[in-house]
């Protein structure tokens, strides 16, 4: 029993340590997965930290090179801004010399006897001024300059005459196309030695002499209606006196008057058509007409006396009237009241015979029909071309047609020039900037006209097209009575001397509207001649001319007018 | 016992391996690089951007520079073509005035401005003859020798010649480059042409261009 109880025991006992080997051994194995775990953590940290500690060397370094560039720009943005406000402070000088430049030709402008026209132009000056300092600018400047030499002047000589109507002081206006205009709006003769032109502007010229036909015209009847002012003015006198005969004498008067201002402004009439030609029915009916008005105011006159003289005669008289009326003498005038009072009834009744005169013979007429628009000349430089200076080397490449020796020289890129002519007025018309030279070989593109678009860097590559002068096109007045805008690229030939000629129609948009329109501007545009290799060569150019009424509108009612 | 040691020496070295995480300070320091950095760039970035845009404004300075004395000389060469195709009025002396306007700007000791004023100067002084008569005197020649006589120049349009002696007026034609004999009764308007040049003019005298009315 004992030893079976031994036994048992020593089982026991043997069983009690070998669990606590297993378990001993089992703790020793997790010890050991979470230690395996841990430095397997800490290795991946380690990666980690050491991978981070890269970045931050890597940072490190960036930081240093960003900022060292950064010193090196700043210091070269230091010296950049020296030499920018350097070279600023020498534009800020040529922008002043330019500044003055413009204001001078400001002043001459509204100096000059046509001011009231060149509103455009003194505008474009002002905007030209406003502009930063650029060669595109002076570019501008430039041609500002040389189209007010082309024109070649205007001389006022003042004449004391003044009509009775606006007391204008007329003035006398001369161009190097032998221009004359009258101190007023569109009366300018304009005549051109070009023999394509010579037709319009002689349509031109007549128009023009129709105007100083018809001040003639004013200034002879100015001595009629001066007469008859005063003639009413008695009328008036006498009515208060209820005189019928001197009444009737007075009409009589005021319609020989009024003839007698007729018969003056028909000498005037028949003077100026044999001096300027009367090939044209309009300048003679213009004058006729003009010259009848006194007769007409003269009739109204009159006719107004007779009809009331006999009802004058047959009122009370003045005593009876003041019964009538239980004036007292309080309300008695002096005579020279009286009589001012009466003269300056005549007077008022006198100006509204006149002005109802003027309004009935110069309101505008019912439009002709659009094939008979007037013809429309824009200033035109058709001088011929000048002599040929030293040829300075100029590289463009361009087609045959040159002449064999003449001079070399190119017109510059045109800057964005909005109003490039004194003068002129073209609204209705938006050039667009590109202005592509098509000569044998592909030329390159030309450089831009006026309009508002950019005009790139301003500096020429020789290869650009410039118009010294430029027509308005004529829009069509059925397309203006439309509201049709539309546009026309056409394609031309520039001559040696710069003159457009062979214009074709490439495309218009709506078809049939503006291309004759289109074409007769363009074959009066003239450009400066372009020259290669000292010689003076012909071009092929496009033009794209957008019409738009909105903008054309207000212009040819003022026109019409 | 031996296990209870074994496991106490493991755990102290995971903790030992756990200690040696980065620390906060060193968190707070690459946040500072980070942002350091970021600041950095950003300045370069606006450096780059101003110094482009001076580039830009020196090139336009530059170009327009470059273009300016080509510019200058097309003004001068245009209006030498000019002047050699107006009227005869001192043509000697503004063509020499041009000469010396084209020397001018080949004159390294002036400046841009300066030089841009000497060609605006130049143009300024001949617009003034657009603006102004005037009245010489000078000697023809011609065929028949020498004629006296008393020029007057209306703008650059009209150019008269009058003989001392009345005898003899002329006005000159621009498409011919000659004077062209005027009839004995626009001498007599010749003579008083400053009292009334208007009423003269629409009376039949010619201009030196060509004219159709």
């Amino acid at each position: 029993m004992m030893r079976v109880l031994c036994l048992m025991a020593a089982l026991i006992a043997s069983d009690l340590a070998h669990a606590q080997s297993l378990d001993a051994q089992t703790r020793a194995a997790r010890d050991a997965q979470r230690l395996a775990a841990t430095t397997r953590a800490h290795q991946a940290d380690t990666a980690r930290d050491d991978a981070r500690s890269e970045r931050r060397a890597l940072q490190r370094r960036a930081l240093r090179t960003t900022q060292q560039r950064l010193v090196e720009i700043q210091a070269s943005n230091e010296a950049l801004d020296a030499r920018v406000a350097l070279l600023d402070d020498d534009l800020a000088q040529l922008h002043a010399v330019n500044a003055s430049t413009l204001q001078s030709q400001r002043a001459r402008v509204k100096r000059g006897p046509l001011a009231a026209d060149r509103t455009d132009l003194i505008d474009n000056i002002d905007a030209l001024a406003r502009r930063p300092a650029s060669l595109d600018v002076f570019y501008d400047t430039w041609f500002l300059l040389h189209e007010e030499w082309l024109a070649g002047g205007e001389v006022t000589f003042p004449e004391e005459a003044l009509t009775l109507a606006s007391g204008v002081r007329r003035s006398t206006r001369l161009t190097r196309f032998g221009s004359i205009a009258l101190g007023h709006r569109d009366h300018r003769v304009i005549v051109s030695p070009d023999a394509g032109l010579l037709e319009q502007a002689q349509a031109r010229s007549s128009g023009a002499n129709a105007d100083y036909l018809r001040q003639q015209v004013y200034d002879s009847g100015a001595i009629g209606i001066a007469l008859l002012l005063c003639a009413l003015a008695a009328a008036v006198a006498l009515l208060r006196r209820q005189d019928p005969g001197l009444v009737s004498l007075i009409a009589s008067a005021s319609l020989l008057l009024g003839l007698l201002g007729t018969v003056v402004g028909l000498i005037h009439t028949f003077r100026a058509l044999a001096r300027y030609g009367g090939a044209d029915a309009s300048v003679a009916a213009a004058g006729i007409s003009h010259a009848l008005a006194t007769t007409w105011m003269g009739l109204v006159i009159a006719i107004a006396l007779m009809l009331l003289g006999p009802a004058v005669a047959r009122l009370p008289a003045r005593a009876s009237v003041q019964r009538a009326l239980a004036l007292t003498p309080r309300w008695r005038l002096p005579l020279v009241a009286r009589s001012a009072t009466a003269f300056g009834i005549a007077l008022a009744f006198a100006c509204a015979l006149f002005f109802l005169m003027q309004w009935l013979t110069q309101r505008p007429l019912s439009p002709p029909p659009a094939t008979q628009a007037p013809v429309q000349i824009e200033r035109i430089d058709v001088s011929t071309p000048p002599p040929p200076p030293p040829p300075p080397s100029a590289t463009v490449v361009s087609v045959a047609d040159a002449a064999p020796s003449a001079p070399s020289f190119e017109l510059p890129a045109a800057s964005p020039l909005s109003a490039p002519t004194p003068g002129v007025t073209a609204p209705a018309l938006n050039i667009e900037p590109g202005l592509s030279g098509l000569g044998d070989g592909g030329l390159p593109a030309a450089g831009t006209l006026w309009s508002g678009a950019s005009a790139g860097s301003g500096i020429t590559d020789g290869s650009d097209l410039v118009p010294i002068s430029s027509a308005r096109p004529r829009y069509p007045r059925a397309a203006l009575e439309a509201g049709i805008d539309g546009w026309v690229e056409a394609i031309f030939r520039i001559d040696a001397s710069g003159r457009v000629s062979d214009v074709r129609i490439i495309d218009a948009e709506p078809p049939g509207v503006f291309e004759q329109a289109a074409a007769q501007a363009l074959e009066r545009w003239l450009y400066a001649p372009f020259y290669q290799g000292g010689r003076p060569v012909a071009r092929e150019a496009t033009q794209l001319l957008r019409f738009r009424h909105r903008e054309a509108r207000d212009t040819y009612l003022e026109d019409d007018q | 016992m031996a296990a209870h040691d074994a496991a106490r020496s493991v755990q102290q070295k995971i903790d030992a391996l756990r200690g040696k995480g980065p620390s906060q300070a060193q968190k707070i320091n690459d946040q500072a690089l980070a942002r350091a950095l970021a600041t950095a760039r950003a300045a370069l970035e606006q450096a780059q951007s101003r110094e482009a845009d001076l580039n830009a404004r020196l090139d336009a300075q530059r170009q327009t520079q470059a273009g300016l004395i080509p510019l200058l000389e097309q003004m001068l060469l245009l209006l030498e073509q000019s002047v050699r195709a107006d009227l005869p009025i001192h043509t000697a002396q503004r063509l020499d005035a041009i000469k010396r306007a084209h020397s001018a700007l080949g004159d390294a000791g002036q400046s841009a401005t300066q030089r841009f004023e000497t060609v605006v100067n130049l143009y300024h002084s001949e617009l003034q003859l657009n603006y102004t008569t005037e009245r010489t005197s000078a000697v023809l020649q011609s065929e028949t020798g020498e004629r006296a006589v008393e020029l007057l120049r209306i703008g650059r349009i009209a150019l008269y010649a009058l003989a001392d002696d009345r005898s003899y007026c002329a006005v000159y034609r621009r498409a011919s480059n000659a004077w062209d004999r005027l009839a004995a009764g626009q001498c007599q308007q010749l003579d008083t042409l400053g009292d009334d040049l208007e009423q003269a003019l629409f009376d039949g005298l010619p201009l030196s261009v060509d004219s159709t009315s």
